[in-house]
């Protein structure tokens, strides 16, 4: 925009004796700024820039081939290099001994020759193990890192010759035969049976996330000992939404049969369950056969005394 | 526009930092090329209080400034407020040395050297001077050169400041570095542009509230016959503001100027207003006559001082104020803001607004000193760099690009 006013104003400059022009001969030391600094090498800015420019394309090409040349170093390296430890992680039970016979690692490989992509295709078949990780580390060791699925629950799983073969079922559905694992460990576990008494260890269990919300929300519970799941019972569980009365069914010593409601809330059932063993309480403890939980609303208690009808 | 000057205009107020960017051509016109304005740090009431934050945002203001311009400057003009600016009326005498009575050139310059006495104390300098009618043997007269008389008096009222707090404002420019062509009292800027000749004739009162001050100028005759600085401004109405209604300065600020006087406050006791105004979380309704109260009586305040401080002097005459009252400054945007001041002062009031057809975003309160800055650089403008043109200095300017 423009405008003129040359002649709008008188001036109100002072020049003389006592100015504040006297103050510009007195030179105090200067204040220096990012902006000031910035605003003296602007015009030289852009030349910065190109010259970085061409530092960085250089650097970047000279690092492109050093890389290069690295791996060559590295290859012949490895070739020479025999395999001198095996560094094993895992966050489950499996251990050295039982990753050296599956692995078949030893010392007289050289680091080179290790197929990695292998061990890990070998690892990961296992049902035991749900990822590994392979890594060479330089200039002598391999790196093996296993993550193991998490038993929830134990399955004597019927062969087709009528033997029992044991195995454990992880949180996530996957039926794994437990290397590393006690027996006592085993039996604590609450033992699952499956639908219709079959199961099909090639898939993840249908269900299991209500299975295991089930487990998760009666354990947090403090219940007794005689109390403790014994048995999770799928039998009559085939987990297909939508199907009326699909039950899953507790075993305990107590209480040799609990049943929940599969697809109803499991913490307002366990809720039910506590007020009702509050009532039992009361009235002398006699004993629990059935407690049926899977009623809209409602439960039902069945006595081994025929006579006790309402408490 | 080769040959042209490119000079810079400064304001460092209390809350904020305005920047603008002329280009003085040869038949004096001016051209804004670039602008900034930002927030201001280490001022207090017009002072600068922290040499090393003051820079810091003066600097990346200017740089701003000359990105959007593309140009480099190398002197600026400054404009200065605060509580340390003084005033003075000297009045410089000579007698007619013709024997014919008649007053010569020397003799006005004689009488105007005569102003220039030095009466400062230590510490202190001048930075403007401005004149007043001549008379002659008592009569007032707008030039006296050629007429008759045995005895000629001028007045100037000079402005002086003090010389360390005026070396820490130098000290922040010179640091980028730029030349400082010249250092012009905020309200003398302010009122150049906001008033017509004709205004300033008839006489004026220009009010510019700024953040941590107030500068005022009183026009009589056309000339300026007082200056002063008052040390409140909308920050301490924003700091009332934030302390009765318990919130942050903030939005204490924001409200200020979006309720401050409201009249539907004296129409409806009872109305109410939203604290932050965006209505969700946080914020509360509060009476509108309570922000219209503290808002009221801060103003009012420094209304008073102004008029009590003029009345002292017996320049509060008000048939010679027939222009009435200018606001301008951040401030003056509180709504209803002139119907106060018609009050107080009993003198008609209307907000300032630039002179010149300029385009809105800079036709705003923020810019109305540096603008003002910028008309006495094109009055200062003489032409001689431009008349020079030698090609050192154009090759100088292109490089600066």
């Amino acid at each position: 925009m423009k405008f003129d006013f040359k002649d709008n104003n008188k001036s109100v400059s002072y020049h003389g004796s006592h100015s504040w022009r006297d103050l510009s001969e007195q030179r105090p030391k200067r204040i220096v700024t990012v902006a000031s600094i910035l605003r003296r090498i602007r015009g030289y800015l852009k030349y910065i820039i190109l010259l970085s420019l061409v530092v960085g394309g250089f650097w970047f090409w000279d690092a492109f081939f050093r890389a290069t040349d690295v791996t060559e170093i590295d290859t012949n390296v490895s070739t020479t290099n025999y395999l001198s430890k095996v560094l094993f992680k895992t966050d489950g039970v499996l251990d050295q001994n039982w990753l050296a016979k599956v692995t078949q690692l030893n010392k007289r490989m050289k680091l080179m020759d290790v197929d990695i992509h292998g061990i890990k295709m070998k690892l990961e078949a296992l049902d035991q193990i749900s990822k590994a990780e392979v890594v060479r580390i330089f200039p002598d060791a391999i790196q093996i890192e296993l993550f193991e699925e998490q038993p929830m629950c134990r399955l004597n799983l019927k062969t087709s010759s009528g033997a029992i073969e044991p195995k454990m079922i992880s949180a996530s559905g996957v039926v794994f035969s437990a290397y590393g694992y006690t027996d006592a460990f085993y039996k604590d576990l609450p033992e699952f049976i499956p639908y219709n008494g079959r199961i099909d260890t090639a898939k993840p269990i249908l269900g299991i996330d209500r299975i295991r919300l089930l487990i998760d929300g009666y354990t947090k519970e403090v219940f007794k000992e005689d109390l403790k799941i014994d048995q999770i019972n799928a039998k009559n569980f085939p987990a297909e939404l939508g199907m009326p009365g699909q039950v899953i069914e507790i075993n305990t010593k107590r209480i040799p049969r609990i049943l929940l409601s599969a697809y109803d809330d499991f913490t307002e059932q366990i809720n039910r369950l506590r007020y009702i063993l509050m009532r039992i309480s009361a009235v002398g403890d006699p004993e629990v056969l059935k407690v049926d939980l899977s009623l809209k609303h409602s439960a039902a208690v069945q006595f081994k005394d025929p006579q006790i009808r309402a408490f | 526009m080769g040959y042209s000057k490119v000079v810079g205009a400064i304001e460092i107020g209390t809350s904020k930092v305005a920047i603008l960017i002329g280009e003085i051509s040869n038949d004096g016109s001016l051209n804004i090329i670039g602008h900034y304005t930002g927030l201001a740090k280490g001022v207090k009431k017009g002072v600068i209080v922290d040499l090393e934050a003051a820079s810091a945002c003066v600097h990346a203001s200017i740089l701003r400034a000359e990105n959007e311009a593309n140009v480099k400057i190398s002197e600026v003009y400054l404009a200065q407020t605060g509580t340390h600016l003084k005033g003075i009326f000297n009045v410089g005498t000579a007698n007619v040395s013709g024997s014919d009575g008649i007053i010569s050139k020397s003799d006005i310059e004689r009488a105007k050297e005569d102003a220039k006495r030095p009466r400062l104390p230590e510490g202190r300098v001048f930075i403007n001077h401005i004149q007043n009618p001549f008379s002659i043997d008592g009569v007032k007269t707008e030039n006296p050169l050629h007429k008759k008389g045995r005895r000629l008096k001028v007045g100037y009222w000079t402005i002086h400041a003090d010389s360390k707090i005026l070396q820490d404002s130098l000290r922040v420019v010179r640091g980028v570095p730029l030349d400082v062509e010249d250092v012009i009292l905020s309200s003398i800027a302010s009122s150049n542009v906001l008033l017509h000749e004709n205004e300033k004739k008839a006489g004026a009162l220009v009010i510019d509230i700024g953040g941590g001050t107030t500068d005022f100028a009183l026009y009589r005759d056309g000339f300026i016959v007082y200056t002063g600085v008052i040390p409140v401004g909308g920050d301490h109405i924003s700091n009332d503001l934030s302390m009765g209604l318990r919130t942050s300065v903030e939005v204490a600020d924001k409200l200020k100027l979006r309720e401050g006087l409201a009249l539907e406050a004296k129409k409806d006791p009872k109305a109410y207003v939203w604290l932050v105004g965006n209505q969700i979380i946080g914020d509360r309704e509060i009476p509108l006559i309570s922000v219209s109260k503290i808002v009221e009586s801060r103003l009012r305040e420094i209304f008073e001082i102004i008029v009590d401080e003029l009345t002292e002097l017996k320049l509060f005459n008000k048939s010679e104020i027939g222009s009435g009252v200018i606001l301008t400054g951040g401030t003056s945007k509180i709504i209803g803001i002139e119907h106060l001041v018609s009050r107080v002062m009993d003198l008609d009031c209307r907000l300032g607004s630039c002179q010149w057809d300029i385009s809105e975003d800079l036709n705003n309160p923020e810019y109305t000193t540096a603008l003002g800055l910028l008309s006495y650089a094109v009055a200062n403008h003489d032409g001689a760099q431009s008349k020079g043109g030698s090609i050192i200095n154009f090759l100088r300017g292109f490089l600066d690009r």
